[in-house]
């Protein structure tokens, strides 16, 4: 799938937020996860006041992620009272030294949280994996069995999603529940693309799986900002910007082909683009 | 292929990559605006009145975009930021304006109006340089009478912004400062 994404072959999916979630944590699956997605995790923080770090907490329970080395992941797991959640990994030690280790992701990509109020999507996953009991109304055996520590749910988004997850907080209180502050982390998918790009690996084939995602994340904008491109350097044809200072104002009355690039009239603002690198 | 043609090409992908760094602008404020308790008053709008018609064809492109920002605690303020690319000969590049706009009228509101505020034709703006204007002294200078009681405007080349850095420093910083 993601190969025919690259390749503009699937224009009536490339805003889905599913096929995103799948093209992406579908090949982050197959990454050793000391070197892909506990990466990613580092970057997340909670919604605490303190606004911890996801490190920082583990570390306040004790954990280290260098502990574990195995991650299952659970995609659109189905709870018939709770909803869906997109992922659900359950963090292991292939060991089994260490109690396995739960997280929710719920992904969003042009959309907004479903749900509000009491049926809040946010606080209906959260609840629902952070209880024993109700982890038992999922149909997957893995999750309603699950009996290690549930970590939380990470909001993984395009645009910031701050004041929609305090909502969900709120909710999660009204409910009766509380400290649910340092289980709701914030994700962002320029967050992902970056720790993506910085990672350092060694094999060859692994690389080539971080490049096509990293190439579909920019594809897709997901990315930070570093200041505007030149354009004088984005253009290959250095002679556009050493043409004829005379300006060509005057609109055409009839059409007589197009204008060419090269002589400076096709955009009628040219003067000003150029302006910079003329001074 | 013809080399021309190319050209063609280049400059609409260049157009387009250009709008996309200005999303990533806007995104990273949006975030730094939030978590300062101000949120999008207009939703992932970021601009409007796009031609779709065939004689207005050089406004197929928007010649600005927009972010407008509320708070629960002030309702009557908006604080925002315009992206201009063109306009008219006005400008001599692109320029990031933001403007801190307290209403009387909210209702009558635009997402346009720091735009029309500073690029009020009665006035000769500079750039890097604090605006404040209240009613009481200016009321004739406004486009709509007793809609807005009080502006503060700043300005700079939209390219200044390099980096994460500057739209904390420059834009951010300076939003909150406006009074």
């Amino acid at each position: 799938m993601i190969q025919a994404e690259l390749k503009g072959k699937l224009p009536e999916v490339e805003n889905k937020e599913d096929v995103l979630t799948s093209n992406v944590f579908g090949m982050l699956k197959y990454l050793p996860p000391q070197k892909g997605i506990f990466k990613i995790l580092e970057a997340m923080k909670d919604y605490s006041e303190k606004r911890s770090s996801f490190i920082e907490n583990l570390k306040a329970q004790s954990i280290d992620l260098n502990d574990y080395d195995d991650v299952e992941y659970h995609f659109w797991e189905y709870s018939q009272e709770y909803g869906e959640p997109d992922i659900i990994l359950i963090i292991k030690d292939s060991e089994g030294h260490r109690t396995d280790l739960m997280l929710c992701i719920e992904v969003k990509f042009q959309s907004g949280k479903s749900g509000t109020g009491e049926y809040d999507q946010l606080k209906l996953y959260t609840l629902a994996l952070a209880d024993r009991e109700k982890r038992k109304t999922f149909r997957n055996t893995g999750i309603s069995n699950f009996d290690g520590i549930f970590l939380g749910t990470i909001y993984l988004t395009h645009y910031t999603q701050f004041r929609s997850v305090l909502e969900s907080l709120a909710q999660i209180q009204k409910s009766g529940a509380s400290g649910f502050e340092s289980k709701i982390y914030e994700l962002r998918w320029n967050e992902v693309t970056k720790t993506l790009v910085q990672l350092k690996i060694e094999s060859e084939y692994e690389n080539r799986l971080v490049d096509d995602l990293v190439l579909l994340l920019k594809t897709k904008n997901l990315v930070d900002f570093e200041g505007f491109t030149d354009v004088s350097v984005n253009f290959q044809h250095q002679h556009l910007f050493h043409p004829p200072l005379k300006i060509e104002v005057s609109a055409k009355a009839i059409f007589n082909g197009f204008s060419e690039l090269g002589i400076r009239s096709i955009l009628k603002f040219d003067k000003y683009i150029f302006l910079r690198r003329e001074m | 292929m013809t080399e021309k043609g190319e050209n063609i090409l280049k400059a609409y992908r260049f157009v387009q990559g250009f709008f996309k760094e200005v999303a990533q602008l806007f995104r990273k404020l949006d975030d730094l605006m939030a978590k300062d308790g101000w949120d999008s008053a207009v939703g992932n709008l970021t601009t409007l009145d796009l031609s779709k018609d065939l004689l207005k064809p050089e406004r197929w492109l928007p010649e600005a975009s927009f972010r407008l920002y509320e708070n629960e605690m002030f309702p009557q303020i908006r604080r925002g930021i315009v992206v201009s690319y063109i306009h008219r000969e006005k400008i001599k590049e692109p320029v990031l304006i933001m403007g801190k706009i307290e209403y009387k009228k909210l209702e009558k509101a635009s997402p346009w109006d720091i735009w029309s505020l500073w690029f009020d034709e009665r006035l000769k703006r500079v750039l890097n340089k604090d605006y404040f204007e209240s009613e009481p002294e200016n009321k004739d200078m406004y486009i709509e009478k007793d809609v807005i009681a009080n502006v503060a405007l700043h300005a700079i080349n939209l390219v200044d912004v390099a980096s994460e850095e500057d739209i904390k420093n420059k834009v951010f910083h300076k939003l909150g400062e406006l009074k």
